[in-house]
């Protein structure tokens, strides 16, 4: 899983627009590749209910087929400053994904680690029957993750600094208004 | 100056959430001590700043507006509420504990001290003793909407971590219909607030019971005209009833209804997203998903 600069950052940036509530997205992968070339936020109102989040999944199947891209990872951050395990319904999400990805991984967000030079994934993988934080990754490019771009952890902390995440729009932020352009979110990249 | 006395005033009155705001704006007036010539409101606006600084992780402005109202009201167990912030920031947990028990020994209404501790409790990994305490406060403060809206997300959250001890899906009911119970309860107190009828919406469709969430996404929709996650949620909940075998159940939406519901919603997303400047991608999958859904 090697990630692109843009599925590095827009997690960040997620995260740092609402520090006081937990969000979540998904991980996008072209066909036929393990490369992590874009992330989507879902949402910051609540994570912990079904309906909006079938609309989500389904939209951003939709948005695959389009584009010749396969969602293959879970990403969330915890309102809780040092939590970084992943919660049940990160748990289930990614175990749906992993039904039709047998590649699927889970990240949860240091939040410690948002705007700093270290690299802010926590990679979870589903290992003997349950999810498991993998803990030495991003040791390097032959590592099972790591980043396409090394310097994306400061670029996301300069990002934040700009207030960049200001501009970034999230599945609820996109019912709230649907000029909001969740899907690609291209006034970020 | 001015200027930010009112900004700060005004978001004082709309209790809105912007710590990164208030300090910006706040820690010029502590700092040069223009804050002062704000007579009363001087008070108000070093608790308010002293609250920003600690979410946004500046401990030193913090203790300098909790000093200043420390001296001004000794004892106070509004400022004491405010040293416990401090305590529970910089983690010392349990001695921040340790002063709202004492708050709450000396006057047991207070409520900033009672919303404190069961905030405090979830922090510390208690998510049962932090549902004891806010139903125990909810017991005294009945009137307190956005203690019930906390209680459901307890709730909420809590359904994610009792599977081990209960049968699966009897546990999942059980919490869903404690978190819908609190939510009857917010919007007995708030009628006309829509976002509290889409969470109630939200946890009934969650909790598989459709057709109540049909209508309950359909007040919301009757609340605030063309809300699109309102919509979203009646299409979700028509296609599941069209789906399923037509109900026997006499209160139950008619097929005829239910078809004419789901057609009115698909023309008003389709209106929604036809007239805003929706980016084309977000325009071209929706547009997918409303017609196959």
């Amino acid at each position: 899983m090697k990630f692109s600069n843009k599925a590095y950052q827009k997690p960040l940036l997620h995260a740092a627009k609402y520090p006081t509530t937990a969000v979540n997205g998904v991980f996008l992968a072209s066909n036929g590749s393990d490369a992590v070339v874009d992330a989507i936020p879902f949402f910051h109102f609540w994570n912990t209910l079904t309906p909006m989040l079938e609309v989500a999944m389904t939209q951003v199947d939709l948005h695959c087929k389009d584009h010749g891209l396969r969602i293959i990872g879970y990403y969330e951050a915890s309102d809780k400053l040092n939590d970084e395990a992943l919660s049940q319904v990160g748990q289930r999400v990614a175990s749906q994904i992993l039904q039709v990805t047998p590649d699927a991984f889970a990240v949860v967000i240091k939040n410690t680690n948002i705007s700093t030079e270290n690299i802010a994934f926590l990679p979870y993988q589903f290992k003997e029957g349950q999810w498991r934080a993998q803990k030495d990754t991003f040791s390097g490019p032959k590592d099972v993750f790591s980043l396409e771009n090394s310097s994306s952890p400061s670029l996301a902390a300069k990002a934040i600094r700009e207030g960049l995440s200001s501009k970034l729009a999230d599945f609820d932020s996109h019912m709230e208004n649907v000029q909001e352009d969740w899907l690609s979110n291209k006034a970020i990249v | 100056m001015v200027n930010a006395a009112k900004v700060l005033q005004d978001l004082r009155a709309s209790a809105e959430r912007k710590p990164d705001v208030v300090v910006r704006l706040g820690k010029p007036l502590v700092e040069s001590g223009a804050v002062k010539k704000l007579d009363a409101d001087a008070w108000l606006v070093y608790e308010q700043v002293a609250i920003a600084a600690l979410e946004v992780g500046d401990d030193t402005l913090a203790h300098r507006c909790i000093e200043a109202l420390e001296a001004k009201f000794p004892g106070s167990a509004r400022v004491r509420r405010l040293q416990g912030m401090q305590l529970e920031a910089v983690g010392r947990l349990e001695d921040a504990g340790e002063i709202y028990k004492a708050i709450l020994r000396e006057d047991e209404t207070n409520v900033l001290a009672a919303k404190r501790q069961v905030m405090l409790l979830r922090t510390m990994g208690l998510p049962a003793e932090a549902i004891g305490a806010l139903v125990k406060y909810l017991d005294i403060n009945y009137t307190d909407f956005e203690g019930w809206l906390q209680l459901a997300d307890f709730y909420l959250e809590e359904l994610m971590n009792t599977f081990v001890f209960l049968d699966q899906l009897l546990a999942a009911f059980l919490r869903y219909a404690q978190a819908a119970f609190c939510m009857e309860e917010v919007i007995m107190l708030q009628p006309q607030n829509h976002v509290f009828h889409l969470k109630y919406a939200e946890i009934l469709y969650s909790q598989d019971s459709i057709g109540l969430a049909l209508k309950q996404f359909c007040r919301v929709v009757e609340l605030c005209k063309d809300h699109v996650r309102g919509l979203y949620g009646i299409k979700l909940c028509t296609s599941r009833l069209l789906k399923a075998a037509p109900s026997r159940n006499p209160a139950a939406t008619s097929q005829e209804d239910l078809k004419a519901i789901d057609l009115l919603a698909t023309e008003r997303l389709l209106a929604v997203y036809g007239s805003g400047n929706a980016a084309a991608s977000v325009k071209t999958t929706s547009a997918k998903w409303i017609e196959s859904a």
